[in-house]
C-alpha cells in the first residue's frame, strides 16, 4: 500500500463514520472522513489511490447524487455504497453507474474491507491503465496526419495496396507512412501495432 | 249563713258566750275570713276582708267564695277549696293563690260542722304571704285576747286543739278532735304531757315550745305516738291564751301524717316522673346512633328509683319472628339474658300479646294463664314469670316489649306503677322506633351512596376496565352489606350453568376465576332461583334451602357460608346473572330496603356491565381495526424505521470488529477501546429505543387514557417519519404553539391520526411529483378551547367530490390504498369527541384539522 492510500468516508451518520474510520484504521488504512456530500466536495484530496465509502442515504445530496456528480466530472474513483435500506432498485441503480459494491448496513469487517481491496485494486488499475494510455496517446501525437490514416488502414488489415487505392496515393508511399509509423510507435511487427491500436481504442476490441 | 254563726259549740262547752261575742273576735282578727255554705256562697265575712276588698259585708255575702279569692265565673284549678272537696272536705287545707286582694295569700279553708258533724260549709281564712310572719303574730295576740274558749268555735269542726298549763306543760284539756287523734277521752287526756307521746329518741314538747315561747318559731312539727301504738306527725301551733285567769297555751295540731305521706308520694312520684322526663329528653336531644348510650342507663335508673330487681329490652326482629334482647340491667347478671334470641314459636302467646299492645301483668295475683303453656320456659328463662311486660309500639309492628322484675316474690304490680311503666314503654318505643328510623335512613343514604357511587365508575369506566369495575363493584356492595364472600355469577347460555365472573374477596390463587369459571358443580336449583330475576334472602341457609337444593347445599356447606342473598342482575327482561353475598354466620332478614334497593342496584348494574360487556365487543372490533391499519401505516414505515435501526447496528459491528483489531495488534491505545465500547454501548441503546418506538406504535394494545402533551405526541411522530420525508425529498414542517392544554386521549391512537395524515400528504406529495413538497404540522389552541392539529401539504389538493367522501371506509383515491387510514382517524377523532375535516386552504395542497376538547383541570 502506497503512503499516500486514502479511504473516503462520506455517512451522516457520526456514530457510523466514526466506526468506520476506527475498523480501517485498526485494518491500516488511513482514511478521511465527511459528514456529506458537499464537504467530500469541497475537501482537497490527496493525489495517490483512493476509494470512496459513502452513504446512500443523506440528506440534500444523497450517495447516488455525489456518484452522479463524479462521474460528470469523469472523476474515476471507485465507490463503495453503503445504506440501510438495500433496496433492489437503488442498487442497481448505483451498480450501473459504476460502483464496485453496494453494502447493506450492517455489514461484517471483511466485507467491508474486501470491498475496499477491491475499489483501491481497481483504483490503481484505473491509474496505471490511465497512464499507459496516457503514454500511447502521447505516441500517438507524434504521428502526422496522413501517418495517422495510413495506420488506421494498417491495422483493420488492409494490404500496401488497397490503403494506397483508399488514400489516392502511391504504394511506395503508404510504405513509406507505414515505417515511420512503426518507428514512432516503437512497435517492431504489425502484431504489436494493431494491439497498441486496440488499446488506444482505434480498434474495436 | 245564721247557723254557721249559730252555736256550733260541742255540748261540752255550755258556758259558751254570746254569738255577738265571737263575731266580735273574729271581726278582730285583721286577716280575712268568711264563711261560706255548702253552695260555696259566702254567709258571713269580717270587716278585715270587707276593708280589703272595698265594699260593706252585707254587698259580699252571698257571692261565691271563688269570686272574691280568684275573681272567676267558676272555681279554677287549683283553687283551695276546690282542694278541700276532692280531698273528701275532712281535714283542713291550705294553699296558695294569686288573691285577687293582690300578692300571694294562702288560703286555709276548714270545715264547719253541724251538730251532727254534717258539712255544713266551710271557713276561709286568707294569711298574705308578704305579711305572714306579722299577720301570725297577729292572729296569736287575737287568739290570746279571744281566750281559751275560742277554741270552743273549732270545737267539733276537725281543728285539733290541746290546752296545756304553760307552768307544767301537762295537758289541762283537749277537744274533741284531739281526743280522737289520740284515741284518749279528754279524762284520759288531762294531765298527761305531750312528751309521753314522743316516742324515744325524738325532740320533745317542752324544748319546742321555749323556742316558740321566746319568739324563736311560731309552730313545730312532733311525731305522736299514740296508745295504739300508730305512728302520727303533727304540727303543733301553740299560742297564749287566758282561761280563767289562768295563762294557758293553746295548741292547734294538725295531724300532717297523710299530708306527708301524700307529699312524700307526690314527691316520689315527681321524681319518677321527672326521671322519665329527663330520660324522654335526652333520647329526643340525643342523636338517634346515640340512642343505646341513653337506653341502658335509663333502664338502671327507673330499676333503681322503683326499687325492681332488673329489667331489659326485648327488640322483635322485622319479620317479627324472632326477638332478641338488646338492653338490660344490672349487666352481668345471670337474670338479664342481654343478646338472647328466642322464636315465636318458643313464646307464641307473649308475641300475640305485645303484638296486641297488652301489657302481660305477672305477680302474686295474676299467673300465666293456661293459654300461654307453652310459654312458660321463655318467662321462667327471662325471670318474668314475676314481671310486667310492656309492649313497645308506636303504630304498625310492636318494636318489641320492655320487661320489668319484681323486686320480691310477694310483689304486686299497683295500677299506678304499671301507668308508670307505661309511660316508660312509650317513651322507649319512641326512642327505639326514632333509633330504627334514623338507622333505616342511614343505611337507605348509604345504599344510595354506594349505588351512586358504583354507577359513578361504570358511567366513567370504558371498556377495558370492565372487569376491574366488576370486582370493584361487587367488592363495595359486599363491604356495604358486611359480607364474608360475594361472588359474580352469569348463566352460562350454552351450558345453562352458573359461572363465576368475578369474586369477592378477590382469590389470591392467580387467574381463578377470573375469566368465567365454570362450577363444577350444577346448581339447577339456584339458577333458576336467579333466572326468575328476583331476590332471595336465605337467612339460614340449613333451614331455609328447600329440599330439592340438595346440591346448593352441599356447595354452600364447603364455602362455609350459613346465609345468604342473592341481587339478580336484570336488564329488560335478560336476567344477566346475579351477585351472591354470604355471610359465615346466619343472618337477620335483611330489610325490606335492602332488598327492594337491591333489585334497583341489580338493574343499574346489571345495564352497566351489558353497556360495558358491549363496548368491549366494539372496542374489540375497533382495536383489531386501528391495528391493521397501525400495521399497514407501519409497514409504510418500516424502510426508514428499519433504516434507522440499521445505523446503530452498523456502527456498533463496526465498532466491535475495529475493537478486535485493535486487540489482536501488538499495541493498543487503551483509551480508544474504551471509546469503542462506548459508542457500542450508546449505539445499542439508540437501537432499543428505536425497537420499542415502534413496538409501541405497532403493538395491538388497549385502549388507554391520559392527558397527552400533543406537541409532545408530534414531536415523537416527527422523529419516525423524519427519515421517509427526507428520502422522498419532503420538508417536514411544524409550527407548534407552546401553550397547549393537553387533551385527554390514547396518545397513541392519537399520534396514528397524526402519523396517518402526514403519510397521506407525503404520497399526495410524491404520487404527484410536487418538486420542493412541505408539509406543514401545527399544533393551536382554539378560541372555542379546543385544540386544532392541522397538517397541509402542498401537493395536488382534494377534487372538491372526492372532499366529501374522503373519510369513508374503503374509499382511496389512491391505486394501492385501502382507504381505511382516514376513516379510522375520523373514528378515532369522534372516539375522542373531536373532529377530523378537510379545511379549503389558499393555493395549492390539502389541509386537514383534527380538533379535540381539552379536558379541563379535573382530569
Amino acid at each position: 500500500m502506497s503512503e499516500d492510500t486514502a479511504v473516503h468516508i462520506v455517512d451522516d451518520d457520526a456514530s457510523v463514520l466514526r466506526a468506520l474510520e476506527r475498523l480501517l484504521r485498526a485494518a491500516g488504512y488511513d482514511s478521511r472522513t465527511y459528514s456529506s456530500a458537499t464537504e467530500f466536495l469541497q475537501a482537497e484530496r490527496p493525489e495517490g489511490p483512493s476509494c470512496l465509502v459513502l452513504d446512500v442515504d443523506m440528506p440534500e445530496m444523497t450517495g447516488l447524487d455525489l456518484q452522479a456528480e463524479l462521474n460528470a466530472k469523469g472523476k474515476d474513483l471507485p465507490i463503495i455504497f453503503i445504506t440501510g435500506y438495500g433496496d433492489i432498485p437503488t442498487s442497481v441503480r448505483a451498480m450501473k453507474a459504476g460502483a464496485v459494491d453496494f453494502l447493506p448496513k450492517p455489514f461484517t469487517d471483511e466485507q467491508l474491507l474486501e470491498a475496499v481491496e477491491t475499489a483501491l485494486r481497481r483504483d490503481a488499475t484505473n491509474r496505471n491503465e490511465r497512464q499507459k494510455r496516457r503514454a500511447l496517446e502521447e505516441r500517438l501525437e507524434r504521428l502526422t496526419k496522413r501517418e495517422q490514416q495510413v495506420m488506421a488502414l494498417v491495422v483493420t488489415g488492409r494490404l500496401n495496396k488497397q490503403i494506397a487505392t483508399e488514400l489516392g496515393i502511391k504504394e511506395k508511399t503508404v510504405k513509406i507512412h507505414r515505417g515511420r509509423v512503426m518507428d514512432k510507435l516503437e512497435v517492431g511487427s504489425l502484431a504489436e501495432l494493431v494491439r497498441l491500436a486496440t488499446r488506444a481504442g482505434l480498434v474495436p476490441g | 249563713m245564721k247557723n254557721h254563726k249559730e252555736p256550733n259549740a260541742a255540748p261540752s262547752r255550755p258556758k259558751a258566750p254570746a254569738t255577738d261575742y265571737w263575731e266580735r273576735a273574729l271581726e278582730a282578727i285583721p286577716e280575712p275570713i268568711f264563711t261560706t255554705n255548702n253552695e260555696w256562697q259566702l254567709t258571713w265575712v269580717n270587716q278585715a276582708l270587707a276593708d280589703r276588698v272595698g265594699q260593706p259585708p252585707e254587698a259580699l255575702i252571698g257571692r261565691r267564695c271563688y269570686e272574691i279569692i280568684h275573681g272567676t265565673t267558676e272555681p279554677p284549678e287549683g283553687c283551695p277549696h276546690v282542694l278541700f272537696l276532692r280531698q273528701g272536705g275532712n281535714a283542713p287545707l291550705r294553699a296558695e293563690v294569686e288573691h285577687t286582694l293582690g300578692g300571694t295569700y294562702v288560703i286555709s279553708v276548714t270545715p264547719l260542722r253541724g251538730p251532727g258533724e254534717e258539712l255544713q260549709g266551710t271557713i276561709h281564712v286568707s294569711y298574705d304571704l308578704t305579711e305572714h310572719t306579722q299577720a301570725e303574730s297577729r292572729l296569736t295576740a287575737a287568739l290570746a285576747e279571744a281566750e281559751w274558749r275560742y277554741r270552743t268555735l273549732f270545737d267539733g269542726k276537725g281543728m285539733m286543739a290541746l290546752c296545756l298549763d304553760r307552768e307544767t306543760g301537762r295537758i289541762y284539756d283537749a277537744n274533741p278532735a284531739a281526743c280522737s287523734l289520740y284515741g284518749c277521752s279528754r279524762e284520759e287526756l288531762r294531765g298527761k304531757h305531750p312528751d309521753d307521746f314522743s316516742p324515744a329518741g325524738e325532740a320533745g314538747w317542752a324544748r319546742r315550745l321555749t323556742e316558740v315561747a321566746e319568739g324563736r318559731s311560731t309552730h313545730f312539727g312532733c311525731v305522736q305516738q299514740l296508745p295504739d301504738g300508730e305512728v302520727r306527725e303533727v304540727e303543733v301551733y301553740p299560742s297564749d291564751i287566758e282561761v280563767q285567769g289562768r295563762k294557758m297555751l293553746c295548741c292547734i295540731l294538725e295531724d300532717v301524717t297523710a299530708r306527708r305521706r301524700a307529699a312524700e308520694d307526690l314527691a316520689d312520684s315527681a321524681r319518677f316522673e321527672a326521671l322519665v322526663a329527663r330520660i324522654s329528653r335526652e333520647l329526643v336531644s340525643i342523636a338517634p346512633e346515640g340512642c343505646d348510650e341513653v337506653l341502658q342507663p335509663a333502664l338502671q335508673e327507673i330499676t333503681l328509683a322503683l326499687g325492681l330487681s332488673g329489667a331489659f329490652v326485648i327488640q322483635g326482629s322485622r319479620s317479627q319472628d324472632t326477638a332478641t334482647v338488646s338492653h338490660g340491667w344490672p349487666l352481668n347478671s345471670e337474670r338479664i339474658p342481654l343478646g338472647i334470641k328466642f322464636s315465636v314459636e318458643e313464646a307464641p302467646w307473649a308475641f300475640a300479646q305485645v303484638k296486641a299492645g297488652t301489657i302481660i301483668r305477672l305477680d302474686e295475683t295474676h299467673a300465666l294463664p293456661p293459654e300461654a303453656a307453652s310459654d312458660r320456659g321463655v318467662f321462667e328463662r327471662f325471670g318474668t314469670a314475676r314481671g310486667l311486660v310492656v309492649p313497645l309500639i308506636t303504630g304498625g309492628d310492636p318494636l318489641g316489649c320492655i320487661c320489668f322484675l319484681s323486686p320480691e316474690t310477694d310483689w304486686e304490680w299497683s295500677e299506678e306503677l304499671i301507668q308508670r311503666m307505661q309511660t316508660v314503654g312509650e317513651v322507649f318505643a319512641s326512642a327505639l322506633a326514632r333509633k330504627r328510623g334514623h338507622e333505616h335512613l342511614v343505611e337507605e343514604l348509604r345504599f344510595d351512596e354506594l349505588l351512586a357511587e358504583l354507577l359513578a365508575v361504570f358511567a366513567r369506566a370504558s371498556a377495558s376496565d370492565l372487569n376491574a369495575v366488576v370486582d370493584m363493584s361487587l367488592g363495595k356492595y359486599a363491604e356495604f352489606l358486611q359480607a364474608s364472600r360475594a361472588a359474580m355469577v352469569e348463566v352460562d347460555h350454552a351450558t345453562g350453568k352458573l359461572a363465576i365472573r368475578a369474586a369477592y374477596p378477590i382469590p389470591a390463587v392467580a387467574g381463578s376465576p377470573r375469566t368465567s369459571s365454570a362450577l363444577n358443580d350444577d346448581l339447577p336449583w339456584l339458577t333458576r332461583e336467579i333466572a326468575t330475576g328476583q331476590p332471595l334472602m336465605l337467612c339460614n341457609l340449613d333451614r331455609d334451602l328447600p329440599q330439592e337444593a340438595s346440591q346448593e347445599r352441599a356447595w354452600f356447606e364447603a364455602r362455609q357460608a350459613r346465609s345468604c342473598l342473592s341481587v339478580p342482575l336484570v336488564s329488560g327482561d335478560t336476567v344477566v346473572g346475579a351477585f351472591l353475598f354470604e355471610w359465615t354466620e346466619e343472618r337477620e332478614d335483611c330489610s325490606e330496603f335492602q332488598t327492594s334497593a337491591s333489585v334497583l342496584a341489580g338493574e343499574a348494574l346489571a345495564n352497566a356491565i351489558l353497556r360495558l360487556q358491549a363496548e368491549a365487543r366494539g372496542d374489540n372490533l375497533r382495536a383489531n381495526l386501528l391495528h391493521v391499519s397501525r400495521v399497514a401505516l407501519s409497514g409504510m414505515l418500516l424502510s426508514t424505521l428499519a433504516h434507522e435501526l440499521h445505523q446503530p447496528l452498523a456502527a456498533i459491528v463496526s465498532n466491535a470488529q475495529a475493537g478486535e483489531r485493535f486487540l489482536e495488534s501488538a499495541s493498543y491505545d487503551r483509551d480508544e477501546i474504551a471509546a469503542i465500547l462506548a459508542d457500542i454501548a450508546e449505539d445499542g441503546t439508540r437501537a432499543g429505543r428505536i425497537i420499542s418506538r415502534l413496538q409501541d406504535f405497532v403493538r395491538r394494545r388497549r385502549s388507554k387514557r391520559e392527558l397527552v402533551d400533543l406537541n409532545q405526541a408530534i414531536r415523537e411522530v416527527a422523529a419516525m417519519v423524519a427519515r421517509d420525508a427526507q428520502f422522498h425529498g419532503v420538508q417536514m414542517r411544524y409550527r407548534l404553539s407552546p401553550d397547549l392544554p393537553a387533551v385527554p386521549g390514547d396518545r397513541v391512537q392519537l399520534q396514528q391520526v397524526v402519523l396517518n395524515l402526514i403519510i397521506n400528504a407525503r404520497q399526495a406529495l410524491a404520487e404527484s411529483g410536487t418538486r420542493e413538497g412541505e408539509i406543514w404540522v401545527e399544533t393551536s389552541l382554539r378560541d372555542s378551547g379546543k385544540v386544532t392539529v392541522a397538517v397541509e401539504d402542498n401537493g395536488p389538493g382534494l377534487a372538491p367530490e372526492a372532499a366529501a367522501d374522503v373519510f369513508a371506509a374503503f374509499v382511496t383515491t389512491r391505486p394501492g390504498g385501502m382507504g381505511l387510514g382516514l376513516a379510522i382517524s375520523q373514528g378515532i377523532a369522534e372516539g375522542h369527541e373531536g373532529r377530523l375535516e378537510t379545511v379549503p386552504k389558499e393555493g395549492p395542497g390539502a389541509r386537514f384539522e383534527l380538533s379535540l376538547p381539552t379536558g379541563g383541570p379535573s382530569i
